[in-house]
């Protein structure tokens, strides 16, 4: 047997362990949740797959050989594509408690004013995260090569000024497609820096940040007017704590009375797509530009989750009537251990 | 019953628990109490005659019997109302009410400074700052109430000649923190250290919190008394301008940080100031200019010295200021390449520690950095933590981004104090620290409270020492 191979068989060991505890605390919250959202349709069928991949897991045969590696990793990547469209399901849940809500109470109640849903939310994806990178670190490690610099999800070698190029071009193309033209970003600082990341997380962030200031901007000069350019700062140094991206914008700032909810997984205005009918759960999860979460107002607040993970934070300051910055932190140090609760 | 009780006061108020017993009595006994918040500038002269009768049984100056009086807050809109062109008659009432209640202010500004913790009290500079406030508060007590124009010019007179002395106490209390921390050496427990910076960054907060409303009703009276024979500056109304525009105040900020800058390091960035001139707002003009000055020479500085440090070559790139204006509030953005700081030493920068933060923004050892922090809050290391008291008076907020390896971004946040006549104020500042009394009475209670202690009991041998 090779080390590779010995190796694989010692995570997927770790993770028969590992993954049903975590998997079983997701089940028992999801039972208990407040304002009657653990009885809402699609946070059932949350539940039920949560329930699912931990009866599943528990049954399968220790993996202690090649064999038995191998169908505990086919078995891992099952249950990675059945919870890929958690995110949007449970934004449906949330939705259908609203209407639930607004039928009881009033078309005048606002969900976002309530806090513990919130709470929940935000430990909840949090944990989701967690339990994805550990599936996933571990399926990527099945391939016989890995890229260049990459050990699994993780990239010894990630360079904040490359993906802000691809996000840049990707939320560049969304804006021409909406709006006809797109402004110029910038991309200055320490271009050359690289650090250890998860590359995929940091598009992600990034692609929000500069879709939102993309839209911003587009909306407040339009786009035959002069549009101010976006700069990406990327500041780095040799013992740095941190990496920080800046993303800042011209777009008008964001009216104090929304401050409170930017990070909010409740606040939003747009009529979720999902409720045009269409159920289409696309297979690449929650994060495409097509996704049914799209405007949905999740971006700036799973930014953050994926940002806190590590240890980062994402701040965003505004100035009602100028613009807005977004300060992305990542911790580089790479010693900071998960947020479990 | 008088209108307007449950208004909110201009003006530190008392302790919590004192407040409380006075708004009680106020609401059942209008008539006897004298403690009053003001509804309309003629009640000013009830109070003060009021005051003086049950003061007159007491003639002889106690410090310590002013310092268990409640003060008297005042409303920002009783503020704008008596100092906007005022008569002569109402300049006399305004005199007599300020020569009643500073001392009272004074006297709790010295009982603050007597019990700050961990033996500062004991320190004798902050022992000579509280004398100040005590020699004051009696100069002011033992003159004759102003009833002409004449007592009413010596009265003022004094008053301004005392400011100068009352300026430098930052100073000492910045240089009092230092000493104790150079008196821990390296033998400090972190974590108790921590803890105790804490509970005198508390402190401090609440008395530099009232340092400012005092400062305020002082300035304010003073520029509306028009004691000098010079006019009142159209536009005013005491220290308050209602067309006051934030721009242009940034920009006066900018030239003179500019010059104080290339004096003292030879040499200093470029300043860029961007925004509308035109916008104005309601405002405290030197509120603005204290808390632009603050943010540009710490930009300045850092700039200077992180170019320095990297070699040097080549241009100092600018300090970039972009002055915003919403419909609630105004933003003034000071953004520097001078280096940044790493994300955990963060709350350093807002702790009242007293002269020379090492290693802050960046920087090794500051030293002709130093040199160019001129005002007395800044020298005395406490410029940013004043500097936020400021911001957040009425209600706005001062926020700190550094980028580790490249530079800061700040962010000043100033409500708008309502429309011209600050008779609209808006929640933001109705519910901030300059009009209501924050918690930290309540907290430093607590802290003490949960170890079972007096809040007496670390001030060590301070008491003795008084005598």
């Amino acid at each position: 047997m090779t080390r590779r191979q010995r190796t694989l068989i010692q995570i997927a060991t770790f993770l028969k362990r590992e993954l049903p505890v975590r998997l079983a605390r997701r089940v028992i919250e999801l039972k208990q949740l407040p304002e009657g959202l653990d009885a809402m349709p699609s946070v059932i069928r949350v539940r039920e797959w949560y329930e699912q991949s931990f009866v599943e897991i528990r049954r399968s045969k220790k993996p202690v050989d090649a064999e038995g590696e191998a169908e505990f990793c086919e078995l891992l990547h099952n249950i990675y594509q059945r919870h890929a469209p958690t995110l949007v399901t449970m934004a449906r849940g949330v939705h259908e408690l609203r209407q639930k809500l607004r039928a009881e109470r009033g078309e005048k109640y606002d969900l976002s004013d309530a806090a513990p849903i919130h709470g929940f939310l935000d430990s909840f994806y949090m944990s989701r995260i967690g339990i994805r990178i550990l599936i996933g670190q571990y399926l990527e490690l099945h391939h016989e090569t890995q890229p260049e610099g990459y050990v699994g999800l993780i990239n010894r070698s990630t360079s904040p000024a490359f993906i802000a190029e691809q996000a840049m071009a990707d939320a560049t193309y969304l804006c021409e497609r909406t709006h006809g033209d797109a402004p110029e970003v910038l991309i200055e600082g320490a271009t050359g820096c690289t650090f250890t990341y998860i590359p995929s997380h940091l598009y992600y962030c990034l692609f929000e940040l500069l879709k939102n200031s993309l839209r911003a901007v587009c909306e407040t000069h339009g786009v035959d007017g002069e549009m101010p350019p976006i700069k990406v700062v990327i500041a780095s140094g040799e013992q740095n704590e941190d990496v920080v991206i800046k993303v800042s914008d011209e777009g008008g700032g964001i009216p104090r009375s929304h401050m409170p909810r930017i990070f909010s997984y409740l606040f939003t205005t747009a009529t979720p797509a999902f409720d045009s009918g269409s159920s289409i759960f696309s297979s690449a999860g929650d994060h495409g530009t097509d996704s049914p979460l799209a405007g949905l107002g999740y971006g700036l607040p799973i930014s953050r989750t994926y940002a806190r993970y590590f240890g980062g934070d994402l701040n965003i300051m505004s100035m009602e009537g100028y613009g807005t910055d977004a300060f992305l932190h990542l911790s580089r140090l790479g010693n900071r251990s998960e947020p479990l609760p | 019953m008088l209108p307007g009780l449950a208004r909110p006061c201009f003006g530190a108020a008392p302790r919590q628990s004192l407040r409380r017993a006075a708004r009680a009595t106020r609401l059942l006994s209008a008539s006897r109490d004298r403690h009053l918040s003001v509804a309309a500038p003629a009640d000013l002269a009830h109070v003060a005659a009021a005051a003086t009768t049950s003061a007159a049984a007491s003639s002889s100056f106690d410090i310590d019997q002013l310092a268990r009086q409640p003060m008297t807050s005042l409303s920002l809109n009783d503020l704008y109302r008596v100092a906007s062109s005022p008569t002569d008659e109402q300049n006399l009432l305004n005199a007599q009410f300020v020569r009643r209640e500073l001392p009272i202010r004074y006297a709790h500004r010295c009982a603050q400074l007597r019990n700050l913790p961990f033996g500062l009290a004991a320190d004798e500079r902050i022992e000579h700052a509280a004398r100040t406030y005590e020699q004051q508060a009696e100069a002011l007590f033992l003159h004759p109430k102003p009833v002409d124009a004449s007592s009413k010019r010596s009265f003022d007179s004094l008053l301004r000649s005392s400011q100068p002395k009352l300026l430098e106490v930052p100073e000492h209390i910045g240089t009092a923190l230092a000493a104790r921390l150079h008196a821990e050496g390296g033998e400090a427990d972190a974590d108790a250290d921590r803890t105790q910076q804490r509970v005198i960054d508390t402190h401090l907060d609440e008395f530099f919190l009232a340092r400012i409303g005092q400062r305020f009703l002082i300035e304010h009276y003073l520029a509306s008394s028009g004691s000098s024979g010079a006019e009142q500056r159209p536009g005013f109304s005491g220290i308050i301008q209602s067309r006051c525009s934030p721009f242009e105040v940034v920009e006066q900020a900018a030239a003179e940080t500019f010059l104080l800058c290339s004096a003292r390091l030879g040499v200093c960035p470029q300043i860029e100031v961007r925004g509308d001139r035109d916008a104005s707002f309601t405002y405290v003009p030197k509120h603005i200019f204290f808390v632009a000055s603050e943010l540009l020479k710490n930009a300045a500085a850092a700039t200077v010295d992180f170019h320095a440090s990297r070699g040097g070559g080549g241009g100092l790139p600018p300090v970039r200021i972009v002055v915003a204006c919403g419909e609630n509030e105004m933003a003034i953005k000071v953004a520097d390449e001078g280096g940044g700081i790493a994300r955990s030493r963060l709350a350093e920068v807002w702790s009242y520690r007293g002269a020379r933060l090492a290693g802050g923004f960046g920087l090794a050892a500051r030293s002709d950095a130093d040199e160019l922090v001129r005002s007395p809050e800044a020298s005395a290391g406490l410029g940013l933590p004043l500097a936020r008291l400021h911001c957040k008076f009425f209600g706005g907020s001062l926020h700190l981004t550094p980028m580790e390896g490249y530079g800061t971004d700040s962010y000043a946040k100033l409500n708008r104090l309502g429309d011209d006549n600050c008779e609209d104020l808006p929640q933001a500042v109705r519910e901030s620290y300059g009009m209501e009394a924050a918690e930290p009475s309540a907290a430093v209670n607590q802290w003490y409270a949960r170890r079972g202690l007096q809040v007496g009991d670390l001030l060590y041998d301070a008491q003795a020492r008084r005598g």
